[in-house]
């Protein structure tokens, strides 16, 4: 490095004693408005999975009535002792609802990353500021 | 050995809440200098918003792409003339009047101006009362090379000018400098 570029021509200007708290102030207050807004959507949808939850459940129950997937389930627990339990299995499995479970799936995960991000915004909207030590 | 800002950031976004502020420790004094002889009383809200900027956008910052300080004083100085067009006081014909003066095209050298104007100026309040006399553009590319201590290339990425522009600048910067020290010491003051 050359002798010009160690050159100062201005030196710096210690800022006002109450700049660093006032930066960190605005800063955690963007973030909880942040988070309050974060904390209405997702516990919205936390709220709206939670009440589709139970005709989703009653529409599972009902579909594997129909589907016959009882019927298929005891005549393959009774299929071990005669031997034919793979084919009844295939049948089992064809016989399960799968639009109805992966409604049930959206659902459940729907409400369960809902409830993650609602708890996780609402600790910081109602965690008071602290500045650091 | 303390750690880098981008360990810093790479912990505040894993959670520690500490880091941030650790950060804006570290740079608070250089933004602060640097918004203060841009704006002038606004400085404060300059360095406010600037590092709120930063914490908005701190996951979209690419250590590749520029160092940290790089990147914050290119947000610094994008704030600082937010405020400064706010107040109608940036006005870029000043610019073409600073081009269009023949006396600096008859400069041969200005590479010895730092240490001329160091040398001439015994007071560094003449050299501040001086400064403010420069257009903004001048201004801050003095400010960051010979406060902030960045290099052209870095300057270049803060000031998003190809960096010619920013040499360029910085030989006409310290030549208007030096024209205001001779003006100054003919008036005898």
């Amino acid at each position: 490095m050359t002798k010009k570029e160690n050159v100062t021509l201005f030196k710096e200007i210690d800022p006002p004693h109450e700049l660093f708290s006032m930066v960190l102030t605005r800063v955690a207050l963007a973030r909880q408005n942040a988070a309050r807004f974060r904390l209405v959507i997702f516990g919205t949808i936390a709220f709206s999975s939670a009440l589709m939850l139970v005709p989703t459940l009653q529409y599972v129950a009902s579909e594997f009535k129909i589907s016959g997937f009882y019927d298929y389930a005891s005549l393959f627990l009774d299929s071990f002792s005669h031997g034919y339990w793979q084919e009844l299995l295939y049948s089992l499995a064809a016989s399960l609802p799968s639009i109805a479970l992966l409604l049930l799936a959206i659902i459940s995960g729907a409400l369960v990353w809902s409830l993650w991000h609602t708890n996780r915004n609402a600790r910081i909207v109602f965690t008071r500021f602290a500045l650091p030590a | 050995m303390g750690r880098t800002d981008e360990e810093l950031i790479a912990e505040y976004l894993t959670g520690n809440e500490d880091a941030f502020a650790l950060l804006v420790q570290r740079h608070l004094k250089s933004v602060y200098s640097f918004a203060a002889r841009s704006v002038g009383d606004e400085a404060e809200d300059v360095v406010q918003d600037t590092f709120l900027k930063v914490w908005k956008n701190l996951k979209k910052y690419d250590s590749s792409n520029a160092k940290f300080k790089t990147w914050l004083m290119h947000i610094a100085r994008n704030t600082a003339i937010d405020y400064l067009r706010k107040k109608k006081s940036f006005v870029f014909s000043d610019i073409e009047r600073e081009y269009g003066d023949a006396e600096i095209l008859n400069v041969v050298d200005p590479e010895d101006l730092p240490d001329e104007i160091v040398a001439r100026t015994h007071d560094a309040l003449y050299v501040e009362a001086l400064f403010k006399k420069l257009t903004p553009e001048y201004r801050e590319v003095l400010l960051l090379r010979y406060m902030n201590q960045m290099t052209f290339e870095e300057i270049s990425k803060i000031i998003d000018e190809p960096i010619n522009t920013v040499r360029s600048r910085h030989h006409r910067g310290l030549i208007k400098l030096r024209q205001y020290l001779d003006e100054m010491h003919q008036n005898g003051t």
